[in-house]
This record gives structure tokens, C-alpha cells and sequence, in this order.
């Protein structure tokens, strides 16, 4: 009885401290100098930010161009992204996750609002944001198809198709922009593509 | 049906180019339209919108950030990247001037017990009033009416060494009917003012929901962690 007892407890000790090691090893893995990072935007360094501004504001316009479809529009709500995100800065957090998840979150919902008051929320995608007049390239047909067809699914599957695919954000970063969870976005980019297909095989 | 549950996985192992099974017809045919989606760029800003951008940023940098109970405030008034729903703002609004309130109820002298109780005989007020069968009156009646018969009763058969004593017995008698006349008209008072309270109530109840009606998409959420 007391043998067998012992050599229980051993095991669970045994259990315990593994599960213990595990957890301190844990914020090894964590990559610090996205950390340091966080910290440092979280107290407002103005260099950090300034990089962080470099590295990207061409996504954050990207991004708004494409769910508004104007320049104008585009300019205002990446201005007023970064603006947003500075005021917010002690509410950012450390999630493993780039800053730039966060910007596109803060984009997300001034794009949702943008303009709230008078019209209906807009599009997740707008057409007229492919139109390149530098270019003079213009869509292909197939990529006109595309486009139509991703402005013919619903908000949750444009929103994951766009933030995945157009702008190349990460499963991760997707779920975060939209606040929901990894395996949401994987069901959801899965049945959005099929959708896609299917409408393009029509 | 078990390939149905597995295909998001295959299609983002596909997607990741960790593994790329070409038999898997649905997963290679899913992962084109994917390809084909990350040819629609839309365009980068140009050098002029960068510039002004910049400028816009350096200038927002070099201002003071408003303190935090600012920032509430404006969320709270709708402003801000993630406006708060309405509900959730008249919520924070009428626990604000509750609180607001308080704070003028202590300063004027009432003390927290005289607040508590206050809000306790609003509620039940309130309670009563909802009631169908209790805003007739004729519950009470009967419960209050007696009351002043058996102050009165006693006071006769009391030796009184004095005229004056039966005189102040009822005296005290009126007293307390005529109090409770004046429970009763503060009653009725307090019915109208609760009614008025329901009907403004009522009003803005229902003019949350219309203001709500336009937000709700349950599509939008229909993978959203719940």
C-alpha cells in the first residue's frame, strides 16, 4: 500500500514538474524582439513607431483601398489608423503576434464605420481598388470574375479571403483581425474558396 | 463525410506547400482559386501620399495624447476605431449618473442608508405598480385601515387624569388617518410618476431596438468564438 503509494506520487511529482518545465520554457520560445518590440510601442517610442509606420503603411492603405475603393478614403482611414493606434498604444498587447495584426484590427473597424452615419457599411471589396490607371493593364477577365465573385460572398468569407489571400496575413493574424479562432478561419477560407470555385466554374 | 471535417486542414497544409498530394483533386483545384485571389492587388500609395501621410503621422506624434478618461469618453460618445454598441453605451451612461447622483445625494446630506432605502421603496413601488391586481389599491386597503382603529381604541379606555388627554388621543388618531391619506395621495402620486417612468422607459426600449436593427448581421458572425 504505502509502496504503491509512493511510487504514485513519484509519478504525479514527476508529471508535475515536466508540466512545470514546460511552462518556464514557454516565454523562451516567445520571439523577443517581437516583444521588445511591443514594449517599446506600448511606451510610445517615437522610433519604433516610426518603423513601424515604414514597414507598414503601403498594407494598412492597401487594405483600405480595397474595402472602400477610393484613394481619398484610403488616405483618411490609414491616417487615421495610425493615429488611432498611437493614442491606443498602452492597449496593445502581447500575443506572439506582430503589430501589424493589431493595425489591421484598428483598419478594420474605422473601414466598418467609415462613413456609418450616412450609407450602409461598405463592402469588404470594393472593384474599383484593382483598377491600376499607372498600369494601364487593367483586370483580366478572370481576375474581373474573381473580383465579382468574392464581392458576391458573405462578409465573414470575403473578410477571410481578403485578409489572407490579397493581403498575406497569416492564419494567426487572420484570426485575430476578425477575433475568432484559427480553426474558424481555416472553415471558412475552405468554404469560401469553394464558393469562389465554384461561381468561376459557372 | 469524415474528408468533409478534414478538408480545411488538407487545404492549408496545401497552402503552406508543406505537403501537395496532386491526387487531391478538391485541395488542388481550391488551391489555384487561392493563387489566382493573390494576383488582385490593389494599388500601393504613391510617393506623394506616403510623403503626406508621413507628415500627418510625425505631426500626430508630436501632439500630447489625451488622457485616458478623454479617450473613454469619446469611445463612449461613439468615436474611436471600435465604437462600443449603443446598449452597452446608455448602460455605462446610466451607472455614470447613478453614481453622479450618489455623489450629489451625499453631498446634499443624505446619507448612503437614506439613498438605499430610497431606492428600495422605488422598487417597490415600482413592483407594485406592475402588478395588475395591486395598482387598483384594493390589496392595501384593507392592511393600512385597521391600523389607526386599534391606535384609537385603547386610548378611550385609558384613565385619562386630564380632559386634555382624550383630546390629544384624537388628535393623534386624526393624525395618523390623515397621514394615511397623505401615504395614499403620495401613493397615487408616485403610481403617475412610475407610470411616466414605464412609458419613457418603454419609448426608449424601443428605441434601442430600431437603433440596433441595422448593426445585426448574423452572417457576419457565424464562425465568431462565442
Amino acid at each position: 500500500m504505502s509502496g504503491a503509494a509512493t511510487l504514485a506520487l513519484r509519478a504525479g511529482l514527476g508529471r508535475l514538474w515536466l508540466t512545470v518545465a514546460r511552462g518556464l520554457e514557454t516565454p523562451v520560445q516567445v520571439d523577443r524582439a517581437g516583444s521588445a518590440e511591443i514594449e517599446r510601442l506600448r511606451a510610445r517610442d517615437p522610433q519604433t513607431w516610426s518603423l513601424l509606420f515604414e514597414r507598414e503603411v503601403a498594407a494598412i492603405y492597401r487594405y483600405a483601398l480595397s474595402g472602400l475603393g477610393r484613394p481619398e478614403d484610403a488616405e483618411d482611414v490609414t491616417s487615421a489608423v495610425f493615429a488611432a493606434a498611437w493614442e491606443g498604444a498602452d492597449r496593445l498587447r502581447d500575443h506572439g503576434l506582430p503589430a501589424r495584426a493589431w493595425l489591421f484590427g484598428i483598419a478594420r473597424n474605422i473601414i466598418g464605420t467609415h462613413r456609418r452615419w450616412l450609407l450602409r457599411r461598405p463592402p469588404v471589396l470594393a472593384l474599383e481598388a484593382f483598377d491600376q490607371p499607372e498600369s494601364d493593364r487593367g483586370l483580366s477577365p478572370e481576375l474581373l470574375d474573381l473580383a465579382q465573385a468574392l464581392q458576391r460572398l458573405n462578409r465573414g468569407q470575403a473578410e477571410v479571403v481578403s485578409l489572407r489571400f490579397i493581403h498575406g496575413l497569416s492564419l494567426e493574424e487572420t484570426a485575430s483581425v476578425l477575433e475568432t479562432s484559427v480553426e474558424g478561419v481555416k472553415g471558412r477560407q475552405a468554404r469560401a474558396l469553394a464558393a469562389l470555385r465554384e461561381t468561376l466554374d459557372r | 463525410m469524415s474528408t468533409q471535417h478534414e478538408l480545411p486542414e488538407r487545404l492549408q497544409t496545401a497552402l503552406e506547400g508543406v505537403e501537395y498530394d496532386v491526387a487531391d483533386r478538391e485541395v488542388v483545384r481550391l488551391v489555384s482559386v487561392a493563387a489566382l485571389t493573390r494576383e488582385l492587388a490593389p494599388a500601393a500609395p504613391d510617393r506623394e501620399t506616403t510623403q503626406r501621410l508621413r507628415e500627418q503621422f510625425k505631426v500626430r506624434m508630436g501632439t500630447a495624447v489625451p488622457p485616458r478618461w478623454l479617450r473613454w469618453l469619446g469611445a463612449w460618445a461613439g468615436s474611436g476605431p471600435a465604437p462600443r454598441p449603443l446598449v452597452e453605451r446608455l448602460a455605462a451612461g446610466v451607472l455614470l449618473i447613478g453614481i453622479a447622483g450618489g455623489g450629489a445625494g451625499t453631498a446634499a446630506g443624505a446619507s448612503p442608508l437614506e439613498l438605499a432605502s430610497g431606492a428600495v421603496r422605488l422598487i417597490e413601488s415600482a413592483v407594485t405598480n406592475l402588478d395588475p391586481r395591486g395598482s387598483a389599491g384594493g390589496g392595501q386597503t384593507p392592511t393600512e385601515s385597521p391600523t389607526p382603529t386599534t391606535t384609537a381604541t385603547p386610548v378611550p379606555a385609558t384613565p385619562s387624569p386630564s380632559p386634555g388627554a382624550t383630546t390629544t388621543a384624537t388628535a393623534t388618531a386624526t393624525e395618523d388617518h390623515d397621514d394615511d391619506d397623505d401615504d395614499d395621495h403620495d401613493k397615487k402620486d408616485d403610481d403617475h410618476s412610475d407610470d411616466d417612468s414605464r412609458g419613457r422607459s418603454d419609448n426608449s426600449g424601443r428605441g434601442n431596438s430600431r437603433e440596433e436593427e441595422p448593426d445585426d448581421n448574423p452572417s457576419d458572425d457565424e464562425d465568431r468564438v462565442r
